[in-house]
Order: C-alpha cells, then sequence, then structure tokens
C-alpha cells in the first residue's frame, strides 16, 4: 500500500469525477484549482451533463476515459460515490480521494456507507483518502488538488492533516515568513489510509525531510505509536494534537489508572517514538524551519551575540528556561574579543555587540564563537539590522541627499557580506546557526535582502528570542533521542498491545 | 467481564511471579501470631488489614505505621479486625523509615493498550500529579527518560540526609514492571504504591493487582 499511496502525491493523470460548471460547489473549485496551479499532468473531468468545463473536456463516464488516471478525485453527491468508486476500480484507476461528506464524521447510521467504500478498494488493493478530506496538495509538481490552490516554493516539509483547514494554516504560516512547503493532504475520516500510512510513505519520500501532522484522535494507538516510531528514525516528527484538555474515564480502582488523562498516554507515546510535540500551529512552523536546514546539533552549549542588551538578557532567560547552556567563554576567547570589541563589552555570553557598526566586527565575533569548541549551537540575534539602517539613511532629513546614494550602498553591501558570511560559516562548521530578529516581526522583512539571504539559504530567523530558543531546544532534544538510542537496542514492541 | 480486585497479599503473589521482589511480610490470622511474627522480624513493623476488594488501604484506616512493641502490635492487630472491613488476614511487615514515596504501575489504555507509569507517591500523588508514562514495554532507555521527564526528579537524588535512590534497580523495576502484561494477559491495573527507597535498596511496601477475564467458561 505503501507504494502505491505515491500515485496519491504524484499522479501523472487525474480525473474529477464529479466536476461541475457551477463555481459555487466543490467539483469546479478543486478541478478549477488542479488547472490554475499549473499542474502539469494530464487532467480529465468527469460529468455527464457538459461538453467541457473551461477548456477541460468532460467525459460522460469513468468508462470512458482514455486512461485509468493514476488519482481520481471524487466530489459527487454521497449516494452517487460508491458506484463510482467501483467504476474506478474497474477502470483501472490507481488511487482515490474521496471529497464528499456524509460519512462516519456525521454519526454512527453513517459509518456502514463508509466500511462499504473500504471493503471495495482494500479488495481492489487501491488506497483510498478521505472521505471528508479537502484534497491533496504537492508543490513539487504544482498540484493542488484541494479547496484553495496555494502558490509557494517547495521545501521539504510534508503535512497530514486530520483537519483540512490546518493544512491552509501552515501554507499560509510559511508563504509569512517566505518558507517553502512540501505537501499536504487532508486525511479527512481517515476511513481506509490512516495518519501513521502516510507516515510510513513520507518515511522513504525523497522529497520529505520533516513531517508535520495534526491529529485529532487516533484509532489504533499501538499502529500508530509503531509507525510513528519508524518514521522518527529516520525523519523528525512534529504533532500538534488538538482535544488535549479531555480527560480520560475515571473508572479505575488503582492509582495509577485514576492518573491517565487521555492526553497524557499519548503524549507518552509520542515522546517514546521520538516524535516533537507542539501546541500550537506557530509551535509547528517554528519547530518545522529549524528541522528543515538545520543540522541537529551535538549538545547544549549555545553561543550567542545579541545587537542589542534587552534581547541578550532575554534570550538568556529562554535559553536557560528552555534547558540549554551558555557557557562562560574561555580566557583565549576572551582575549580575541578583546581586540575586536570596544572596552566595555560585557564579556558575557551572549556577547552584546552594542550596536557596534565597525565594518568586519559582527563577522570576525561570529567567526570565533561559532567555531570554538565551547558552542554546539550558534545564535544570531538582530540579523538584518545593519541592512535595515541603509532604510534609515534613505529617510533620513539631515544627511545631504547627494550623500545618500553611497552611504545606502556601503551600508546595504556591508549587511549582505554579513549573511554571506554567516551562510559560508555554517555550511563549513556544519553547526547549528538559529537567527532571530524583530525586523520579522512586520512584512517589512521582505525588503531586507539580508534576511531574505538568510531564509532563502536555510537559515531561519525568529521574530522573538523565546520563539527561537523553543525550537533550539526542540532540536535538542530530538538529537538526545536519536543518540541515546544508537547506543542500545531498541526493545521490541510488537509482541504486546490492547 | 469478571473484574478481580486482589488483595495486598495475593497482588504481590501474583507479581512475585513475574519476578518483581517484595519485602518479607506474613500474613497473620490471629493476635498472638501477629505477635510472634513482628518480633521475629524484629521492630518496628507495620500492621495493615489485607483482603479482596480492599483498593485503599490507607482512605479506610487499615494501616498501622511504626509499631515499636509488642503491645502496639497486638492492640493494631485488634483495632484492624475489628473495622468492620471484610479482611483475610493482617499482614505484618518491616517498617521502612525512608522520607519519600514514589509509585508506579501499570495501566490499560483504550486506545495505546497496556501503559506503565512512575511517579511522585504518598498522599499528594493526584494532587501533585507529577507521574510521567510510557507504552510498555519499555526498555532501559526509555525508563531513563521518565526519571527525566518528572518536574521533581530531584528528589531521586540524594535528600535530607538520605542517600540517592538506586538507580540502576529502579530501572529495571520499571522494565520488570512493564513486562507483567507480557506474563500475564489478564491484568487491568497494577499498582506498586508506595515505593519507598532506604539505603541501597526500594522497598515495594504496598501492591495492587486488579484483572479482568472474558466472562466465558
Amino acid at each position: 500500500m505503501k507504494e502505491k499511496i505515491r500515485y496519491l502525491f504524484y499522479p501523472e493523470s487525474i480525473a474529477v469525477v464529479g466536476a461541475s460548471t457551477n463555481p459555487s460547489k466543490w467539483g469546479f473549485v478543486v478541478l478549477n484549482n488542479i488547472v490554475t496551479s499549473g499542474y502539469k499532468g494530464r487532467i480529465y473531468a468527469v460529468n455527464p451533463g457538459a461538453n467541457a468545463i473551461g477548456g477541460i473536456k468532460c467525459y460522460k463516464k469513468i468508462n470512458d476515459l482514455p486512461e485509468g488516471a493514476h488519482l481520481a478525485v471524487i466530489t459527487l453527491p454521497r449516494e452517487k460515490v460508491f458506484d463510482a468508486l467501483k467504476e474506478c476500480i474497474a477502470k483501472g484507476v490507481k488511487s482515490i480521494m474521496v471529497i464528499t461528506s456524509g460519512y462516519s464524521e456525521a454519526g454512527k447510521d453513517h459509518a456502514e456507507l463508509e466500511n462499504k467504500l473500504v471493503s471495495l478498494c482494500r479488495d481492489a488493493g487501491i488506497p483510498m483518502a478521505g472521505p471528508n478530506g479537502q484534497g491533496i496538495f504537492n508543490s513539487f509538481i504544482n498540484l493542488s488538488a484541494t479547496m484553495a490552490y496555494y502558490n509557494i516554493k517547495p521545501a521539504k516539509i510534508s503535512f497530514v492533516s486530520q483537519s483540512g483547514n490546518m493544512g491552509n494554516t501552515m501554507i499560509e504560516w510559511a508563504k509569512k515568513y517566505s518558507m517553502g512547503f512540501g505537501k499536504f493532504i487532508s486525511s479527512g475520516n481517515e476511513a481506509m489510509l490512516k495518519t501513521e500510512d502516510y507516515y510510513d510513505y513520507f518515511k522513504d519520500d525523497p522529497d520529505t525531510d520533516v513531517v508535520i501532522s495534526y491529529i485529532e484522535g487516533v484509532d489504533d494507538g499501538r499502529r500508530f505509536f509503531e509507525k510513528a516510531r519508524e518514521l522518527a528514525k529516520k525523519k523528525p516528527l512534529i504533532i500538534l494534537k488538538s482535544a488535549r484538555t479531555s480527560q480520560g474515564k475515571k473508572s479505575a480502582e488503582s492509582h495509577t489508572g485514576a492518573m491517565a488523562g487521555s492526553f497524557d498516554i499519548f503524549k507518552a507515546a509520542v515522546w517514546q517514538a521520538g516524535g516533537i510535540l507542539v501546541q500550537n500551529a506557530e509551535e509547528m512552523g517554528d519547530a518545522a524551519f529549524a528541522f528543515l536546514h538545520q543540522p541537529l546539533p551535538k549538545g547544549r552549549k549555545v553561543g550567542a551575540v545579541s545587537e542589542g542588551g534587552g534581547w541578550a538578557v532575554l534570550v538568556a532567560d529562554a535559553l536557560t528556561e528552555e534547558g540549554l547552556e551558555l557557557p562562560a567563554f574561555p580566557q583565549e576567547l576572551i582575549a580575541e574579543f578583546n581586540k575586536i570589541l570596544p572596552f566595555y563589552w560585557s564579556r558575557n555570553n551572549p556577547v552584546d555587540l552594542v550596536a557596534e557598526r565597525g565594518e568586519g566586527i559582527y563577522e570576525k565575533v561570529t567567526e570565533l564563537m561559532a567555531s570554538s569548541k565551547n558552542v554546539d549551537i550558534f545564535m544570531s540575534l538582530g540579523v538584518g539590522y545593519w541592512y535595515g539602517a541603509a532604510f534609515k539613511i534613505a529617510d533620513s532629513k539631515l544627511i545631504e541627499e547627494s550623500m545618500k546614494g553611497t552611504l545606502i550602498d556601503y551600508i546595504k553591501a556591508n549587511g549582505i557580506h554579513q549573511a554571506k558570511h554567516l551562510i559560508e560559516l555554517w555550511k563549513r562548521l556544519n553547526k547549528t546557526v538559529i537567527c532571530a530578529s524583530d525586523i520579522m516581526l512586520s512584512d517589512d522583512f521582505q525588503k531586507n535582502e539580508a534576511l531574505k539571504l538568510l531564509i532563502d539559504n536555510g537559515i531561519f530567523v525568529y521574530p522573538t528570542p523565546d520563539r527561537a530558543a523553543k525550537a533550539v531546544a526542540r532540536l535538542c532534544w530530538y538529537a538526545e533521542y536519536l543518540r541515546r538510542r544508537e547506543k542500545q537496542q531498541l526493545t521490541d514492541y510488537s509482541s504486546s498491545g490492547a | 467481564m469478571a473484574r478481580k480486585v486482589f488483595s495486598e497479599y495475593q497482588s504481590k503473589a501474583f507479581l512475585r511471579e513475574c519476578g518483581i521482589e517484595f519485602p518479607q511480610e506474613f500474613l497473620a490470622t490471629s493476635k498472638a501470631e501477629s505477635a510472634k511474627m513482628a518480633e521475629k522480624m524484629g521492630f518496628p513493623v507495620v500492621l495493615k488489614g489485607c483482603g479482596e476488594g480492599i483498593a485503599h488501604k490507607t482512605e479506610k484506616n487499615l494501616v498501622r505505621l511504626n509499631l515499636k512493641d509488642k503491645t502496639s502490635v497486638e492492640s493494631a492487630y485488634e483495632d484492624l479486625t475489628s473495622s468492620g472491613e471484610k479482611i483475610d488476614g493482617i499482614i505484618v511487615q518491616k517498617f521502612v523509615p525512608g522520607k519519600r514515596e514514589f509509585i508506579a504501575g501499570i495501566l490499560k489504555d483504550q486506545q495505546f493498550g497496556y501503559c506503565v507509569m512512575f511517579g511522585l507517591g504518598g498522599i499528594f500523588t493526584e494532587i501533585l500529579r507529577d507521574v510521567t508514562f510510557r507504552l510498555s514495554p519499555i526498555s532501559t532507555v526509555d525508563a531513563e527518560e521518565m526519571l527525566h521527564e518528572l518536574k521533581h526528579s530531584r528528589l531521586l537524588g540524594e535528600f535530607r540526609g538520605e542517600q540517592a535512590i538506586n538507580m540502576k534497580k529502579l530501572l529495571d523495576l520499571l522494565c520488570k514492571l512493564s513486562e507483567v502484561p507480557l506474563k500475564k494477559k489478564n491484568v487491568i491495573e497494577v499498582d506498586l504504591n508506595p515505593l519507598i527507597p532506604w539505603e541501597n535498596n526500594i522497598y515495594i511496601v504496598d501492591a495492587l493487582v486488579v484483572t479482568e477475564d472474558e466472562g466465558k467458561n
């Protein structure tokens, strides 16, 4: 089944079954988004009453299609879905996404219809996503077979979500920060393919480096756990679980039984599997962007530079609260800094650069600190400030207009040089580099070429020091989880369960 | 489905079969016997009312701690046997003077199956809720991670003149406990409560086992 899931994400041909001429219908919206997103494969529409929708030819029946499409997206009314699936299977369709609603989500009475769809697909050996799913997105092939169409650069983040609109949220999140996104599937009721089946697929998918997952509930806890654990051994798995506050049943005789809320056990299973639990979409994005390009830290020692005192102190608090260390610098490193920084520099970690604008200072301090054996993680706070100063020159009412051009060019060039140096250093040392800057708090960051350079090269810039600290802590947690298990054989869990 | 709540004495016998060790204890059925056993064991001792279906002894006032001589053992015996609870006998146990109490246990979760728990025990267990869980069975690495997750994991270290808990024994115990459901398919809940670290040992002072058998003949 795992191999066949590929047809859902990389179809070479798609049939929209239930395609509609009415722009307010799913059958139109999905077809429209597939076409509009720039999908390059073959697109077919099935509609018994129309000749064409836009430029897309309509076929009266599934059987009339020139081929068994790799993916059939079903947007039919519920009563027509079962027969349509039968026809799809007969035609040789390779995978099915059922968008149609009104199944188990509507109550027990409707679950039987869902079971029938599952039996049909299972017998035929065809993967079925949904029903009641919002669709499939894959930026690597410009595919938006979804309610919305997304225009975002590809990145190796794959998302399986039990809610359709969370896909939208995460893609918007990535867009806000000029980050990319890879795949998204709205798994709907998960009648046949469960969250963990997609884990299984993403585990071996070369276009996936980070998996994010939104979960409301799991059916088979043990199976979920096993698949999550197998995935997390290879790739970071970030999980956002809703319904965290609901309590478990309280009919236990023992203290142990009475202590276990349903989220306690879910949390334990995720941690044991090596998954990273987050509280909300922001944390999920922050973690994903760190895991996407950063090498895992070798330890918890952070060396940090800051453009300004407030952030230096705040980040020290945040890092300490997250269990990270800010070691004092060895004497020889302090001696080196003494040569570069003004006499009144703090001599503490983080180093406050006291807005020192001397050319090359930032690069020298950064080089020395990041290279230090005492530093596993290098943090730079206030990146992009230098470049940002150019805008202030441009706005200045004091500086003569004739002077501005040269000054701006000089400052920008230096800002770019700092960013390029940091990127080069990061690649050379292969250490974790985490940046933060309040310039990210507004969309103005888009104009800051130095920041853009960092982000486009894979160094995400966090808008606040505490968000950066939290992301670092998650990198460390996962790195340590893997390290502990490298040394010791894992318990075999397969023999037990409910 | 037939659910059975084991007595303390039965629970320990059940768990001994799974390799979990308990301090020596006797089940006395007469006052004279309880005094004789206490003397043989050495004071101070603990007396506890023991019976099937009794899950919360402290709440039912069925525990007498730190009895230092024959007279206090005898009066405790009389006291416990007249409590009105259905009692099979009185457990006589050596009193463990450690100041810290922990809890470990097994539960069967509807979605995830058997889980093992460890945390702070004693009378504040439910208030502090400083406990962690793992799916059972666990490796030593899993067990170590559980301990690190406790908010008050420092309680495992040196504490008010007592030495740090014997980590190897604790990890072994948790692993062994997590394997109980592999050996006993009908178990649904286990409490080891309290676990009291004292000197180089961890004493499992009390235990509770609940089983559930399919209602088939």
